[in-house]
């Protein structure tokens, strides 16, 4: 009984820390905490972490004792299965026993999990071996489906090459709902966009830079005066396909000048230092490749939770509160 | 589509409201033939609410699960037909106008939703929106009956004997007894409980398909989470510390409080990646 009493006052905190963070915004910038909640509260807020309290550790050691009190429980649960078996007790016990499972596949997910993003555009191969994932990426086609006289997106898809040392090791395709897996690891489709793809020439020395911005996307550190580029589609090309692209690129100067000019594609603007210049429009597919070791035990705990939770219930009948 | 859906809709609401005041002043004028026009009203709304969410879905070409607007409306309905179903089983008409008033609240607060239909977005596009909407609105209606059901029981001031009057309708206008109300409401949460637990699994395994990730601390999922905790509280307080009456009466208002909050507060002041208005 002091087990169970001791579980429950675990999972009150549980439900209290969720409930903090369900009420109070996490994970914004410090500063968004000291301007809405005082010098005072926000900071205590930030000192605590709790503008991100379901990574802190507090949180982290909260679900470490429930997992020690479950434990417990569980094999109290299977020690009165000695004394005589019934439905209700089987799923008493099942459903514990998922929640170990998942509460266990949970540590290694969050332990071995691993996941990369990354925004490749089409005709291109991402290097992924160097980040731990078992294989390189081409995008050799990315295509979007409409609804028949719409604008509205239906699907969106990537047609991938999975390569190695420069060896295909896979060809296939994968779309938003689809992911693509291969050795352990899978592909999500996770959105798309464009890149715009240009230069900058230094006018003094004459060196190029060449560069490929999402768009809204900055360029950090340019030439000696580590001046900012940004690039900003003028209309989106998916939005309005019979308009020439141009671009609205942003010049920030390291001595705080700021310059603005459109520019079409193939055309570019020039002042006294440098010259930028707009080749043309990529598509770019963003894509999450993920290997977690830990997703078939959180799913597997859940579902045996489920069937746990069906069978310690389904003999009341609404009739007999077990 | 959109003109006569908002005079059906409206129609509904009208009718509802009309059942829940007939069963309302049963309570003052002790007259049955009132539960009867409740009834009779009731069944009439029911039918073409029933009728709206068919046509919807024809009109729409798919099951009316996909904005919050589609969702009220099954989850009026779910909570309607779960209340009738309740009783008819249990005898418990006595609590039709405060499920009638919710659900008429529900259809009212659907009105003022958006109602066009538009394509599914790519997410959406999945098998598993059916289940995860399904055991949502059953999970959500359980504990609706059972939070009207909580509600009585925190309300009541006498205990009221089944009357053994030949007027069938006397027999099902009848106040149970506490100990019989926390039953059924501890009967509607474990079956609430169940769905509640599906929607979170299937909402996981279709965020781990659709967004690489099965649990991402959105808004949406913090809200069920909590609602789901406080069922799991009061599951655990009463079969091990025997938590009835009263306190298994709060934890059914508190949880259905939650419900309504993940629900509509967080899809209007929380949004996030749920926000399917």
């Amino acid at each position: 009984m002091v087990v169970i009493l001791a579980a429950m006052l675990t999972i009150s905190l549980i439900l209290a820390a969720v409930l903090f963070g369900g009420l109070i915004p996490q994970g914004l910038p410090p500063a968004a905490y000291l301007a809405r909640f005082g010098e005072t509260l926000g900071g205590l807020f930030l000192m605590f972490g709790l503008d991100d309290i379901y990574r802190t550790k507090g949180f982290l050691l909260l679900g470490l004792i429930l997992f020690a009190q479950l434990a417990v429980c569980t094999g109290k649960r299977i020690a009165l299965l000695r004394s005589g078996v019934k439905i209700w007790l089987i799923g008493s016990v099942l459903m514990h026993v998922g929640l170990l499972v998942f509460l266990v596949s949970t540590g290694i997910s969050l332990w071995w999990g691993h996941s990369v993003m990354v925004e490749v555009p089409e005709g291109k191969t991402l290097s992924l071996t160097q980040q731990g994932v078992p294989f390189d990426l081409r995008l050799e086609r990315f295509s979007i489906d409409y609804y028949p006289d719409s604008q509205a997106v239906r699907q969106y898809r990537s047609e991938v090459v999975l390569t190695r040392a420069g060896q295909e090791l896979r060809r296939g395709s994968l779309e938003v709902n689809e992911p693509l897996s291969y050795a352990g690891a899978k592909i999500f489709q996770m959105s798309y966009g464009w890149l715009v793809e240009g230069s900058v020439r230094h006018l003094p020395d004459g060196k190029v830079e060449p560069f490929l911005l999402t768009n809204g996307g900055w360029l950090d550190q340019l030439g000696p005066d580590k001046d900012r580029l940004r690039a900003v589609l003028v209309a989106d090309p998916d939005k309005h396909p019979s308009r020439p692209p141009e671009v609205a690129f942003v010049l920030l100067k390291g001595s705080g000048t700021r310059q603005t000019a459109v520019v079409a594609q193939g055309a570019s603007v020039k002042d006294s230092k440098v010259e930028i210049r707009f080749d043309r429009l990529r598509r770019y597919s963003g894509l999450q490749v993920k290997q977690d070791p830990g997703v078939a035990g959180i799913f597997g705990g859940l579902t045996l939770a489920l069937l746990g939770l069906l069978l310690r219930y389904a003999p009341m009948g609404g009739k007999k509160a077990v | 589509m959109i003109q006569w859906e908002a005079m059906l809709l409206l129609l509904v609401f009208v009718v509802y409201a009309g059942a829940t005041i007939g069963f309302a002043l049963r309570y003052w004028l002790r007259n049955n033939r009132l539960v009867a026009a409740g009834l009779l009203l009731l069944g009439v709304a029911f039918s073409l609410h029933s009728g709206l969410l068919l046509v919807r879905g024809i009109a729409a070409g798919r099951l009316p699960f996909s904005n919050l607007y589609e969702f009220t409306l099954v989850f009026a309905w779910i909570t309607t037909l779960l209340f009738l179903c309740c009783a008819v089983r249990f005898r418990l008409l006595a609590a039709a106008p405060l499920a009638m008033s919710l659900t008429t609240l529900l259809v009212g607060l659907a009105a003022m939703m958006p109602r066009d239909i538009r394509p599914l977005m790519p997410a959406l596009r999945s098998g598993w929106l059916q289940s995860h909407v399904a055991s949502g609105v059953l999970a959500y209606g359980a504990l609706a009956v059972s939070a009207v059901l909580a509600v009585v029981m925190l309300t009541r001031t006498e205990e009221q004997a089944a009357t053994n009057s030949a007027d069938w309708l006397e027999k099902y206008w009848r106040m149970p007894s506490l100990a019989e109300l926390e039953r059924y409401v501890h009967g509607l949460i474990v079956f609430g409980f169940f769905f509640l637990s599906i929607l979170m699994v299937t909402g996981a395994v279709w965020a781990e398909e659709t967004w690489g990730r099965w649990w991402g601390w959105d808004h949406k999922e913090i809200w069920a989470l909590i609602t789901w905790l406080i069922y799991l509280v009061y599951l655990h307080g009463r079969s091990r510390f025997g938590w009835h009456g009263q306190a298994a009466a709060w934890f059914s208002a508190v949880g259905f409080v939650a419900v309504m909050f993940t629900l509509f507060g967080v899809t209007y002041l929380l949004p996030g990646l749920h926000s399917y208005k």
